[in-house]
């Protein structure tokens, strides 16, 4: 039975073909522990590099250049002054937002809700594709497939209010609950029941578009291997989990740090439409937090302290992800 | 996916708190330095300025540039009267008064944003209008912007208006730490009043009641009367406007009979006339008082508890009869009348005349409305001085007021002689002569919140464009109450505001959250001294002693 | 010369030839799984339904709560009031040749780059694929990037600032890396035997099998394209070069009665918004099928011919 961990082993080809080639992982072309010289390497693959320039160039002019203004975490920003700050506060922000007791119940709501998402999203989408993959009817999974996508193109607007509609004291939800027997419950008036309808709403919203990548990753699994499992006698079951969860293995891994290095990307808009007053305690996140504080008083460098903060969890987070998963599943961004 | 969130996340947070910010109040370094006293140090303009400028130029001087004038304007766009190039507005104020305009057009949708990006960047107009007070604030700090107080010799009819209508010290409010102000705000000669209850008549009369209550007391049992007599309502009264402040227009109507502010124009200091002071709003006892009022009505089983569901499931329930009263303006009647007819509905409704309460029968209402900024970098223009006679003569004279909102006599309007204006028969706007083929401000580029201000500032050319229904309660209502004095604003430092923003935010929230709390009844008011308590360990004492100390140091 | 079996799409690779029979187990699930799915399906197609219903409907129904799956007060106005503005189709071809461009931009810029990085003995690749990942959590900030993007490149009011600052998403970037480090190394292997350099390897070999992700990329980034309008709120100043994005968002605050008081209070009706998203949602729906196609299986079958 063939396992492929991040690779696809290929049956072996028949007759005339040229020998198996040498496996793939980390060829070195020249001697173990000897180092090219960049002369060396630019020589042999300026082709390569040809391919790099343009995009560096797109990173350096467009993402890096402007990254200089992130000083103003560490100076004075006046709106129409320079736009690098007018004076220098060192870590003054920092503070600010360190020793607000806000800000840390914010912070805890934005992980809270990021994980939550983070956790509940993620394997959804594998799932919904490999059902789909499951059905012999050709046209009903081009059906389902274009139906589960739709949520992901409505506007966050409409999407917020069709939530308000169904979890309010008459809307559709409560009048299940009280067709059961039970009492209606007002869900958009307490805390504890925010979490879930958040999440159960980016689950609706993302669930079918995120199989799009998996059916694609699944297009990538050789055939012949399930030829051979099948003659093998191993059932559907035992395919799936030895020859497809593996083969896309890669996809999954790479979406997962992905995912982790910005799950404290809580959707501000969805939050906001959401949150009222009487929730503040769970339905209130860093971005929303700082729109409100935005409207007292220049927060501006205050929001790019904080922005900084948060950039700099979710880069050690990826490092983490990324580093433990080339260690356990060898699978890595790099 | 979650990138392209991450980063549209974060860009609309750094967007909006640039947007919205209120920048450090004050110069980068001035004192307390007060030039000139209340008309604020006045500066010459000399004759390399005056480029097109009048010479005589006084108050109801019809204005005419000397020379052709180009002015650049941030120019407000909006879909319903997308600007042409063409329109009768640009082209009588070239040929008039000599002016023209290079403009930049910003859509309505993104206005205040881009405003403050293209300010923020440095790319400010010399006019830009459509500005509320105290969203300059945020630019004066930077020096973008211009202190128009210094160049009031230059106004004439902007000062006649404020004297004439005693606006001196709401505009005194606007001055920032420098003693200063920066913005030309919209005059009114009467307050502005737009918010109340609407009520469907039809079943308020199945009730028995004929008259509007007096007081909130007999509101209150208005409300009990109309449940009973109309058995298939839900709830006598569903309210919206919940956002980030709990029954916004509701408690904001109702606050100041109590002595509080509530809803939207909440604020956490309150200013007690009495002692000359601030104190607290959100703890104090009027604001109870507000509060238990409400609350009654949610206990009473008359008043609709889920009072955060969205605008669209209020005015659901009230057009659908399951509701009998909900918040509204002068403008949302018109919505409501047109849903309730489109659905096939035959109902009457009506706006109530604010009641009175325990404080009083008062109105915190405003004669201020959104007015425009200047430019700094105007002041160096060779045209300064004709750029000020324009703006003074557009936004503050009479005839420059007519003109934004009529347009030319003879041409879109005719006037009679005892003053009543009539507009042409091919031209509609808003309820006069629905349905004719022109519009005035589509097709002519008039009544444009771009060039007219507080919807024509005079009693006479507000009232000319009101419906009579609109007219008459808007009257009733001033009659009936009572102008609450103009609490003087204390004038923080840049520290000062940067460092109350955050006790600000977190009290508000808090109170807020309470308030809400306290109305559903999910909080019992035999808690109220805890929740006092609790708003004191938030910051409430501190920010109260900020605001007092920056009042007594402007003595 | 490389050749294959037909490939077959992806809509119809079960993976599992059908002369095998199935065991009751497996037939249970099958149903449960076509029963599942179906309920996922009126799940998601319901509030859509909704809108639809709604886009039709008038808007007294509508703020009565009475529109459901079927419109009432049958009304097209709003449609025939957006599609009668000559300033919609201006825009909406605007959106539809930014997309198309910005597309086309990021997957030159995107898919060379991903292969580059895949190739693992490329000296300095970590260093490469750093700086991508780096630009995930840091960014400039909004004045800088305007002021880079308006004023220093000059490029207000152009194609360029809206097809440039965001041409490489590096979510696409690794998500392709990945697939190419995945791709059979032997087809490649048996390229360079052939001779082939790099760029035929990249263009006669890689690209062409490698359907599936590049299709599903240049999904990704058009429908990205097509839903934004942040960059046209950003550099864009005249109403003719405006994406269809910004001109229903524009609308949409139009018709909001808070809007502007002076201004007639809703002209149009709440029923703006479904109007809106269904004239946005549609020709994505219909470009979908089109893609699909290229959803197919890219790893050959058996043999690698010398």
């Amino acid at each position: 039975m063939a396992h492929g961990a991040g690779t696809v082993a290929t049956v072996p080809p028949i007759d005339d073909a040229p020998p198996a080639p040498p496996p793939r992982d980390d060829r070195p072309r020249r001697a173990r522990g000897a180092r090219t010289t960049w002369r060396q390497a630019l020589r042999k693959d300026w082709r390569l590099y040809s391919f790099v320039v343009l995009p560096v160039l797109f990173f350096v002019v467009f993402k890096y250049v402007p990254m200089i203004g992130n000083v103003i975490a560490f100076r004075r920003f006046r709106p129409g002054g320079s736009p690098l700050g007018d004076e220098w506060v060192g870590f003054y922000y920092f503070d600010m937002f360190i020793h607000n007791q806000q800000f840390w119940q914010v912070f805890s709501n934005t992980v809270v809700l990021g994980l939550l998402t983070l956790v509940i999203c993620f394997p959804l989408p594998i799932v919904l594709a490999l059902m789909l993959n499951e059905l012999r009817s050709r046209r009903f999974k081009k059906l389902v497939q274009t139906i589960s996508y739709l949520p992901h193109f409505m506007s966050i607007v409409i999407v917020a209010g069709l939530v308000l509609q169904l979890t309010a004291v008459s809307g559709t939800v409560n009048q299940v609950v009280e067709a059961f027997g039970g009492d209606a419950v007002a869900f958009m008036q307490q805390p504890g029941w925010f979490r879930t309808i958040y999440v159960s709403s980016e689950v609706w919203q993302t669930v079918g578009w995120g199989t799009i990548l998996y059916l694609a990753a699944l297009t990538t699994v050789d055939d012949q291997l399930y030829e051979a499992a099948r003659i093998d006698g191993a059932n559907r079951w035992q395919q799936t989990w030895h020859i497809t969860l593996p083969g896309i293995r890669p996809t999954m891994m790479v979406l997962l740090i992905l995912n982790i290095g910005s799950f404290m990307a809580v959707g501000f808009e969805k939050v906001l439409l959401l949150q009222n007053p009487l929730i503040y305690s769970t339905a209130d996140v860093i971005s929303t937090y700082l729109y409100r504080v935005g409207i007292q008083s220049a927060q501006f460098s205050y929001g790019t302290a904080i922005g900084l903060f948060e950039a700099l969890i979710g880069l050690v987070l990826v490092l983490t992800a990324n580093f433990v998963s080339r260690r356990t599943v060898g699978a890595s961004l790099w | 996916m979650k990138n392209t969130r991450m980063r549209a996340a974060v860009a609309a947070a750094s967007l909006t708190t640039l947007a919205l910010g209120l920048a450090a109040c004050g110069s980068g370094g001035g004192g307390g330095d007060d030039d000139g006293g209340a008309e604020g140090g006045a500066v010459t303009i000399d004759a390399e300025h005056s480029v097109g400028a009048m010479e005589d130029f006084e108050a109801g001087t019809s204005f005419k540039a000397t020379e052709p004038v180009e002015l650049s304007l941030m120019y407000r766009d909006h879909p319903d009267y997308e600007v042409q190039d063409d329109w009768s507005i640009f082209e009588h104020l070239e040929s008039d008064r000599n002016v023209t305009f290079s403009r930049t057009d910003v859509p309505l949708a993104d206005w205040d944003q881009k405003k403050a990006l293209l300010i923020g960047s440095g790319e400010a107009s010399d006019l830009m209008p459509v500005t509320y007070p105290g969203q300059e604030t945020q630019f004066v700090s930077g020096g973008a912007i211009l202190p128009v107080s210094d160049y009031l010799d230059y106004m004439p009819n902007f000062r006649q208006k404020v004297e004439d209508w005693g606006l001196q010290e709401e505009i005194d409010n606007l001055r920032q730490d420098d003693g200063k102000y920066y913005i030309l705000p919209g005059l009114r000669e009467i307050p502005d009043v737009q918010y109340t209850v609407m009520i469907n008549d039809d079943m308020w009369k199945k009730a028995g009641i004929t008259e509007d209550p007096a007081t909130w007391d007999e509101f209150t049992e208005d409300l009990a009367k109309v449940k009973e007599a109309n058995p298939d309502l839900d709830y006598a009264f569903s309210d919206r406007w919940t956002d980030t402040t709990t029954l916004g227009a509701l408690l904001n109507v109702m606050g100041p009979n109590y002595g509080a502010a509530g809803g939207w124009g909440y604020n956490n200091t309150w200013y007690d006339q009495d002692s000359g002071k601030y104190v607290f709003n959100g703890t104090s006892d009027a604001y109870k008082q507000l509060l238990e009022t409400v609350h009654g009505w949610v206990d009473a089983g008359v008043m609709d508890p889920e009072i955060t569901q969205s605008d669209d499931q209020a005015r659901q329930k009230f057009v659908s009869g399951k509701s009998a009263a909900v918040s509204s303006n002068t403008q949302e009647i018109t919505a409501y009348r047109t849903a309730i007819k489109d659905a096939g509905k035959d109902v009457t409704t009506r706006l109530l005349t604010i009641p009175g309460g325990p404080a009083g029968s008062n109105l915190a209402a405003s004669q201020l409305s959104s007015g425009l900024m200047i430019s700094s970098k105007a002041a160096e223009q060779p045209y300064f001085k004709a750029l000020l006679q324009y703006v003074d003569w557009q936004y503050y004279s009479d005839e420059g007021i007519e003109f934004a909102q009529w347009g030319v006599d003879g041409e879109t309007y005719t006037k009679a002689s005892d003053g009543t204006r009539e507009l042409n028969k091919d031209i509609s706007w808003n309820a006069i002569n629905a349905g004719a083929p022109k519009k005035l401000n589509t097709d002519f580029g008039y009544s444009n919140g771009v060039f007219l201000l507080a919807n024509g500032s005079t009693q006479d050319l507000l009232e000319s464009v009101m419906s009579d229904e609109v007219k008459e309660w808007t009257r009733s209502v001033l009659d009936a109450k009572e102008v609450l004095p103009v609490a003087p604003a204390p004038r923080l430092n840049e520290m000062e505001l940067e460092q109350n923003s955050l006790l600000d935010t977190q009290l508000k929230d808090a109170v807020q959250a309470a308030t809400a709390g306290f109305i559903t009844g999910q909080r019992s008011f035999d808690e109220w001294d805890a929740y006092v308590a609790e708003i004191d360990g938030l910051g409430a004492t501190q920010l109260v002693d900020t605001v007092n100390t920056a009042l007594e140091r402007q003595g | 010369m490389v050749t294959g079996t037909t490939t077959p799409d992806l809509a119809a690779v079960r993976s599992e030839p059908t002369t095998v029979k199935d065991t009751p187990g497996y037939r249970a699930f099958s149903v449960a799984n076509v029963v599942v799915l179906l309920v996922v399906c009126a799940v998601t197609l319901y509030p859509f339904v909704n809108l639809v219903a709604k886009a039709f409907s008038s808007e007294g129904f509508i703020a009565a709560g009475e529109v459901n799956l079927l419109p009432r007060g049958f009304n097209v106005e709003t449609f025939r009031y957006v599609m009668g503005d000559s300033m919609f189709w201006i825009n909406y071809k605007n959106t539809v040749v930014y997309t198309v461009v910005g597309t086309f931009v990021s997957m030159a810029l995107t898919t060379p780059y991903a292969y580059a990085l895949s190739r693992r003995h490329l000296k300095g690749r970590t260093f490469f694929i750093g700086i991508a990942v780096f630009t995930m959590f840091f960014s400039g900030g909004l004045i800088p990037n305007y002021i880079l993007v308006a004023d220093v490149l000059g490029m207000r009011n152009s194609i360029w600032a809206i097809v440039l600052p965001g041409a490489i998403s590096v979510f696409n970037l690794l998500v392709m890396k990945s697939f190419f480090e995945n791709f059979p190394s032997d087809l490649e292997e048996a390229a360079a035997i052939d001779g082939l350099t790099t760029y035929g390897i990249f263009f006669r070999i890689v690209l062409p099998l490698s359907k599936a992700v590049l299709a599903t990329m240049t999904l990704f980034y058009a429908v990205g394209l097509w839903n934004s309008w942040f960059n046209s709120f950003l550099y864009l100043d005249q109403k003719e070069l405006f994406p269809v994005t910004v001109y229903l968002r524009n609308m949409i605050a139009a018709a909001s009665p808070a809007a502007d008081p002076t201004q007639d209070a809703v002209q149009i009706g709440a029923n703006i918004q479904s109007v809106t998203m269904l004239l946005t949602v549609l020709p994505i729906i219909c470009f979908y099928p089109f893609i699909q196609r290229y959803f197919v299986s890219g790893v050959m079958l058996g043999s690698v011919k010398g």
